[in-house]
């Protein structure tokens, strides 16, 4: 339970240097032992955040389709290596070409995975965040406001799916076609109405007197306490350490 | 044959405390329901777990004598209608009139019945002048009719309504009650989910109280 | 006491429609609650939305006359600059409540004050025992009952204390506990010298109005005091058939 605590309550600004630093590297090491410990060590620190690789890989999950395209491109166009699968003169897959294809994908895979630390903070605290980075507060609640939206929209395809099936209709059974015919006819009303109810909630945003002046004040305070700057320390120190001991034994 | 047979039905949503607690009762075919309770109570769940539109998380529903679990949401849908607390929840169409037609469209009634039916209802629930305006542009009012039309155009054996009178005046909740009458009179049953007892009272058969996920009184 | 809110000339038409209301004209002093009644679609909402400055700044229509809060007329005002003065209650909780949790919701109007951090934390004890939601705080808006969502949206506005709350059918999704709650709560706002404007198609919850707005296609039928509304029979089965 420490553990948990101790990752939820990093200052989000520690966090987002975690995400950055991690990224970075992930960009410059290009040995995929390397960087398959960096995407473990990203899935460790969203685990002691909650996150436990359940969840990472259950949201991973939605770019399978990208990572296999990937690895076929990479396969294909920059083969390398002893043949792996050959049909008639063309090899299809080669060693060199999976680890290429390999690496690739891990690189996206530690970019995402750590991005997602910036998840386990409370949208909240992560406005306090981009504020505290000198963000002005109008953006910082746009990207509030973002996160909070897009899973309305998903909500609202979903109300109107469940909506189609109460009228009778078998979505599940109907053919390709008629889906699809379905799928257009809801698209441009789940569309717009998701706008309105944007526009509505920017008005009752005003309404409640925001935007009245050029600052303003916050209920929760974020501060950095010696935890984050030892972290943050730690992360600059290993992050420049290893990228010289990388490029050094190259 | 009981129309609905509930046992034992429990419901929490992921990761929260439970809404419904071993509820059981029974509601035959037409029959006229209020489910009445204060705000919280869980009566919006249980109307939602009746249709399929959420899943017990203990205990069985059984529609006609069949396991819900096996019933898809269309079939459901085919049976029973369900008129959303926000109607705003159940639009999907470009149109009024095409919000109403959709159903009709897909049983496969023909365009001159469908367009005879549109017209009926668009008349009886006063919507005539707002036949091609875009359903979520409407009056708070306006979305609340057109919702309760799409459905009644379908002629469902059961409807269920989540909350209908909120926002009407005296006299469109006469225009309602006579709606209520209307259907009651055609064979179909209803379930009012409502906090307002006395238009339950007025209305129903019987009530069904719920407090704090719990049916109080079944009878 | 001069007014908090005056209301003269005022007439709004949508685009491309009739006038919804014509020349509507009241004064609102501190201390007073003015009812608004009629029947569904005959402007009552509109009126409420011209009444905080979110028509014409925000709505398409054409209005005329003017709305003057505080003795400033708010088409030389911006919606966030009325709202300082001017808090209201939208009918359809859903999309005014947008933050992650409803202490969040509460603590927002007052973070746009700029109150200090202390401050606000006392604000938000004291409304929310005052609406008795105190065990709602940690919860997420989106995962409460349509009832309870009105109680969070009447909260966050009274976080702000402004000088006039606009109340539209606040009571419509709530239960005879909340509601009657709710309407000690207003008294009680009443009391400490709030001007309230409170929309409502159920005369019985407009018992504590001093006077009352009686609207109905396209135009005001009456602007009265509730006994005299009451006692009008021919006025009532005018409006409401």
């Amino acid at each position: 339970m420490r553990r948990l605590e101790l990752v939820k309550t990093l200052d989000p600004r520690t966090k987002l240097l975690l995400v950055v630093v991690i990224s970075t590297l992930s960009i410059v090491v290009t040995d995929v032992l390397w960087q398959l410990g960096l995407f473990l060590f990203s899935l460790g620190l969203l685990h002691l955040g909650g996150i436990g690789p359940v969840k990472v890989f259950s949201r991973l999950r939605r770019f399978l389709v990208l990572f296999a395209a990937v690895l076929a491109i990479q396969s294909l166009f920059a083969p390398a290596g002893d043949p792996l699968l050959t049909i008639g003169s063309l090899h299809v897959i080669t060693r060199g070409g999976l680890i290429k294809g390999a690496s690739v994908i891990l690189r996206m895979l530690t970019i995402i995975s750590s991005a997602m630390l910036l998840l386990t903070s409370g949208p909240m605290r992560l406005v306090l965040g981009l504020i505290h980075l000198r963000i002005p507060y109008e953006i910082a609640f746009m990207v509030l406001l973002a996160i909070r939206f897009l899973p309305v929209l998903g909500e609202e395809v979903r109300d109107a799916l469940t909506a189609i099936q109460l009228r009778g209709v078998r979505i599940k059974e109907i053919p390709l076609g008629q889906k699809i015919r379905v799928y257009t006819y809801i698209f441009m009303p789940v569309v717009v109405s998701a706008l309105l109810k944007a526009k509505k909630t920017a008005v009752a945003m005003e309404a409640r007197a925001f935007r009245a002046h050029t600052q303003r004040t916050y209920l929760d305070e974020l501060t950095l306490g010696r935890k984050d700057y030892a972290i943050m320390a730690a992360t600059l120190l290993t992050g420049c350490g290893l990228c010289t001991i990388y490029l050094l034994g190259r | 044959m009981d129309f609905w047979t509930v046992r034992h039905v429990g419901f929490a949503y992921p990761g929260r405390q439970p809404v419904i607690r071993d509820v059981s009762f029974h509601i035959a075919p037409g029959e006229t329901v209020a489910l009445t309770g204060p705000n919280g109570s869980g009566k919006t769940t249980l109307g939602k777990l009746l249709l399929g539109i959420l899943k017990p998380c203990v205990g069985q529903i059984l529609v006609e004598g069949r396991d819900m679990a096996d019933c898809s949401l269309a079939e459901m849908g085919s049976k029973v209608g369900y008129i959303f607390q926000n109607p705003e929840k159940q639009m999907f169409a470009p149109s009024v009139r095409e919000e109403i037609a959709f159903g009709l469209r897909y049983r496969g009634y023909g365009d001159e019945r469908v367009q005879e039916k549109v017209d009926e209802m668009l008349d009886y629930f006063e919507l005539s002048h707002r036949a091609d305006s875009f359903p979520f542009n409407l009056s708070q009012g306006e979305k609340q009719r057109l919702a309760i039309a799409a459905i009644m155009a379908l002629e469902p054996r059961f409807v269920i309504f989540d909350e209908p009178t909120t926002g009407l005046d005296m006299r469109r909740k006469d225009r309602f009650a006579q709606l209520l009458e209307r259907t009651r009179k055609r064979g179909a049953g209803y379930i009012l989910i409502s906090h307002d007892r006395d238009f339950g009272a007025a209305c129903c058969h019987r009530q069904l109280m719920m407090k704090e996920g719990k049916l109080h009184c079944a009878d | 006491m001069s007014e908090v809110l005056a209301v003269r000339n005022l007439s709004f038409a949508y685009p491309g429609a009739e006038y919804l209301f014509e020349r509507v004209n009241f004064d609102l002093h501190p201390g007073e609650i003015l009812g608004v009644i009629g029947p569904s679609g005959c402007g009552k909402s509109t009126l409420a939305l011209a009444l905080c400055g979110i028509i014409p700044h925000s709505v398409e229509g054409n209005m005329q006359g003017d709305v003057l809060l505080l003795g400033e007329n708010t088409r030389n005002l911006t919606v966030p600059q009325i709202a300082t003065g001017a808090g209201i209650v939208f009918q359809d909780p859903e999309t005014q409540l947008f933050l992650p949790q409803i202490r969040h919701e509460l603590a927002f109007g007052p973070e746009n004050l700029c109150l200090p951090r202390k401050e606000i934390a006392r604000v938000i004890d004291e409304i929310a025992s005052m609406t008795v939601m105190e065990h709602l705080l940690a919860d997420n808006p989106n995962e409460i009952s349509g009832g309870q969502r009105q109680l969070v949206a009447l909260s966050a506005v009274l976080c702000m204390d402004p000088a006039l709350l606009v109340l539209d059918e606040i009571a419509s999704q709530l239960d005879e506990e909340s509601t009657a709650r709710i309407l000690e709560v207003i008294g009680q706002l009443r009391d400490k010298g709030k001007a309230i404007v409170m929309i409502d198609h159920n005369l019985a919850r407009l018992h504590l109005a001093d006077r009352i707005l009686v609207m109905g296609n396209g135009r005001i039928h009456a602007l009265g005091y509730p006994r005299d509304i009451l006692e009008n029979g021919a006025l009532l089965e005018h409006c409401f058939g």
